[in-house]
């Protein structure tokens, strides 16, 4: 069904997006965080130097007060959380953060240090990622350190204090603590905002999605499934609109184009069916009219016999025992027509049929002044058929024509040899050019009883006709419009 | 004439029953009627009828089913079918029953006549031949002396048609003594054209004779028409095969469709 296609595609997509946009919006934000906590290294290593170069000149000088000052104002500054130094044994010289003792010791494990006192001896320069650490402080508050050896010059140990000595190479470190609320906050406003993003790409996504599955997929697919229904409910003509020249276009004209021949198959079947039943009527019918018909078949000539003496009266019961004799033969042609059995097959020539079928009719013809034109195939293949149900065909068929045609008409008959997928056929066509048949009523000329002739058509000529083309494995269309003629043809398989 | 001229007819609708009557009756027949098969066999009893004409379709006991009651209880009684709906199926169970003949309805003067004269003439023969002379529903007629080349290729419809197959795969149909008078007085016979596809059950000739009665010959065997013995008739034409009291004359030679089911309507001769 439809919801559960668009359903799954929505979840399919929508999950790729979450992932796609979640790494992307990962990335970006540690990208960020890489960034922003880079700036502030730099921004603390300058700071840090900078303290470095004001307070050179107070340790120099050995005021002490002054280097003390220094670091208090600026440790007191916002967004630094501490500034120390503590001397090479890692006691904590100088502190703006009041709450530390001056002289506790610095874990030399700990944290940046490690970088220069993993092994033995301490490293002398370093890099200043490897000078940096982040942490939590007591409060909670995410900082920066960074720290920033003194390095000994001779102006330091050359200094009247004599704090140092020469071979000293780090005087003491300079750790500036900076708190990283700022960067945090950044980097949550980023998160923040990328989540929206985030979140609002995957429903836009969704919901474009879901629109066009529904004009492109869903509504055609659901267009399709009512057609189904419908058709599985038993109207098989119902066609489906869709114009669309994409897959579901051609799947729904080739939907309807099955159900059309399902249709016509379903009629020809109906057909058949009709058409057995009638030949069970008939059979019925006719045996009981032997009964009668025997009757006065008997008595008439009886009576014709003893009427050699009156010739009046002998003419006259000689119509009488006639047309009983036809009223015989039309039951047994009913009759035939019923059975099931196939009829006396011999080997027939379309084409002498037809030529016999003309002289037969010639008469009718001259008299309405028709023109009959005949198109035979002089290479045209024989076929099993029987002969007489061929005539009755082809007598009939000519009939229509001329009962259709106006004064000076035309009836053309043409038979031809045809090759088609595969298999050989005889084709014989019968075309007229009067007034045409509307198409609604084409279907219907088939049926039993169906005429146009009023009382003087019994409407069984096509009926018979197409049950004959049926018996011989034929098939016959007509293609008419009005206004254009009718055309009837034939088709007999080789 | 004995029983020659004594028929009963079982037919339960009134205007057929007259027809009989008045055909049968100008000829010099006696005709009696039964409405049904249980009347008949009452009529039976006490009347001497040599011929029996039978409807199938009766109220109570069918037609076929008195045909077949008839060959065992009445062997010598001489019995036809007729009916409205001669489809092969009905004529071929008839003739298998014991038919000696099957007139479809409506039938014409002359169509019934030349059955039932031919009817009265075996009736005459058997009444002539020495007592207990068999029916002709055990076999062909009573005392006949097989053809040169035995019984053994023959196969016979009832009583109606036989055919041989041949060595070269053709089969010919043809009939029997009971044919001979007809077809040596035929003025007009029809054959089925060359390559025709005939059918067991249908007619496959027609043979009128120059006083006016006509004869139906029921095709014993399906197939493709390849010889029709046209010569024959008027006291002309091929009767090589003729022998004795079979004295029998082949019509059609066909190339058989070999159905199964058709050679179970064919039986072989059987001594009677």
């Amino acid at each position: 069904m439809r919801s559960r296609i668009s359903v799954k595609l929505i979840l399919a997509v929508g999950c790729v997006t979450v992932v796609i946009v979640g790494l992307f919006s990962y990335s970006v934000l540690t990208a960020q965080h890489t960034a922003l906590l880079s700036q502030v290294e730099h921004h603390a290593d300058q700071l840090s130097e900078t303290i470095k170069a004001v307070a050179k000149y107070d340790m120099l000088l050995n005021h002490r007060e002054g280097v003390h000052r220094t670091i208090d104002v600026v440790g007191q500054q916002p967004g630094i959380r501490a500034v120390r130094i503590f001397n090479k044994e890692g006691a904590i010289i100088f502190s703006s953060d009041k709450e530390e003792t001056v002289g506790s010791m610095v874990d030399k494990r700990a944290e940046a240090c490690f970088a220069c006192h993993a092994i033995d001896r301490p490293l002398e320069r370093l890099a200043i990622p490897q000078r940096t650490r982040v942490f939590v402080g007591d409060k909670g508050v995410r900082s920066l350190g960074i720290i920033n050896p003194i390095y000994n010059e001779p102006a330091c140990w050359q200094a009247s204090c004599h704090a140092h000595e020469a071979a000293q190479k780090v005087l003491g470190i300079l750790d500036v603590t900076m708190s990283l609320k700022y960067v945090d906050q950044q980097a949550d406003l980023n998160k923040v905002k990328l989540s929206v993003f985030a979140v609002g790409s995957v429903l836009a996504i969704s919901l474009i999605l879901w629109l066009f599955v529904h004009w492109m997929v869903g509504r055609p697919v659901s267009e399709l499934v009512k057609a189904t229904n419908i058709v599985a409910g038993g109207d098989l003509n119902y066609k489906i609109r869709m114009e669309k020249a994409d897959e579901l276009g051609n799947l729904a004209t080739s939907f309807t184009d099955r159900t059309q021949r399902l249709a016509e198959v379903q009629m020809q079947l109906y057909q058949s069916e009709k058409l057995a039943s009638l030949g069970r009527l008939a059979a019925g019918v006719a045996h009981e009219i032997n009964n009668p018909l025997t009757g006065v078949m008997t008595f008439a000539s009886f009576l014709l016999k003893r009427a050699d003496h009156d010739p009046e009266l002998k003419a006259d019961l000689e119509v009488i025992v006639r047309e009983t004799m036809r009223c015989r033969e039309i039951v047994k042609g009913l009759l035939d027509f019923a059975r099931p059995t196939p009829g006396k097959r011999t080997k027939v020539s379309a084409n002498d049929i037809i030529t016999h079928a003309e002289a037969v009719l010639h008469n009718q013809l001259m008299i309405k002044k028709i023109t009959f034109e005949a198109r035979l195939d002089p290479n045209l293949p024989d076929i099993m058929a029987d002969r007489g149900q061929l005539e009755q065909v082809y007598l009939n068929l000519i009939v229509n024509a001329i009962d259709a045609v106006e004064e000076n008409g035309r009836i053309t008959v043409s038979t031809d040899h045809v090759r088609e997928n595969g298999s050989a056929y005889v084709a014989v066509s019968v075309r007229d050019n009067g007034p045409g048949i509307p198409p609604d009523q084409i279907p219907k000329v088939f049926e039993p009883f169906y005429t146009t002739k009023g009382a003087k058509g019994t409407g069984l000529g096509l009926a018979v006709v197409w049950a004959i083309m049926e018996k011989h494995q034929g098939s016959i269309r007509i293609e008419s419009e009005p206004g254009r003629g009718t055309a009837v043809n034939l088709r007999f398989p080789v | 004439m004995g029983r020659a001229n004594q028929v009963l007819v079982v037919e339960d609708e009134a205007v057929v029953v007259a027809s009989v009557q008045k055909i049968l009756g100008s000829e010099g027949f006696a005709v009696e009627a039964a409405g049904s098969a249980e009347e008949a066999m009452q009529k039976l009893q006490t009347g001497g009828y040599g011929i029996i004409l039978i409807d199938i379709v009766l109220p109570g006991v069918s037609g076929l089913q008195l045909t077949e009651i008839l060959r065992k209880s009445h062997p010598r009684a001489i019995t036809i079918t007729f009916s409205g709906l001669a489809t092969r199926e009905n004529v071929i169970e008839a003739l298998r029953c014991g038919a000696f003949d099957f007139i479809p309805k409506p039938f014409s003067f002359e169509e019934l006549l030349g059955a039932v004269k031919r009817a009265a003439a075996v009736v005459e023969r058997m009444d002539a031949a020495p007592a207990g002379a068999g029916r002709r529903g055990d076999g062909p007629f009573a005392g006949a002396s097989p053809p040169p080349d035995g019984w053994e290729g023959y196969r016979f419809l009832g009583d109606h048609t036989w055919a041989k197959f041949e060595e070269d795969g053709s089969a010919v149909i043809g009939v029997d003594e009971t044919f001979a008078a007809a077809l040596a007085q035929a003025e007009a016979l029809e054959f089925p054209g060359a390559f025709e596809e005939i059918k067991q059950g249908h007619v496959c000739v027609r043979i009128t004779t120059r006083d006016k009665t006509v004869h139906l010959v029921w095709c014993a065997l399906s197939g493709v028409v390849v010889e029709s013995n046209a010569g024959i008739g008027g006291g002309r034409g091929d009767n090589s095969r003729t022998d004795s009291a079979f004295n029998g004359t082949w019509l059609v030679r066909v190339w058989p469709e070999q159905g199964e089911e058709e050679a179970r309507n064919l039986r072989r001769y059987t001594q009677p």
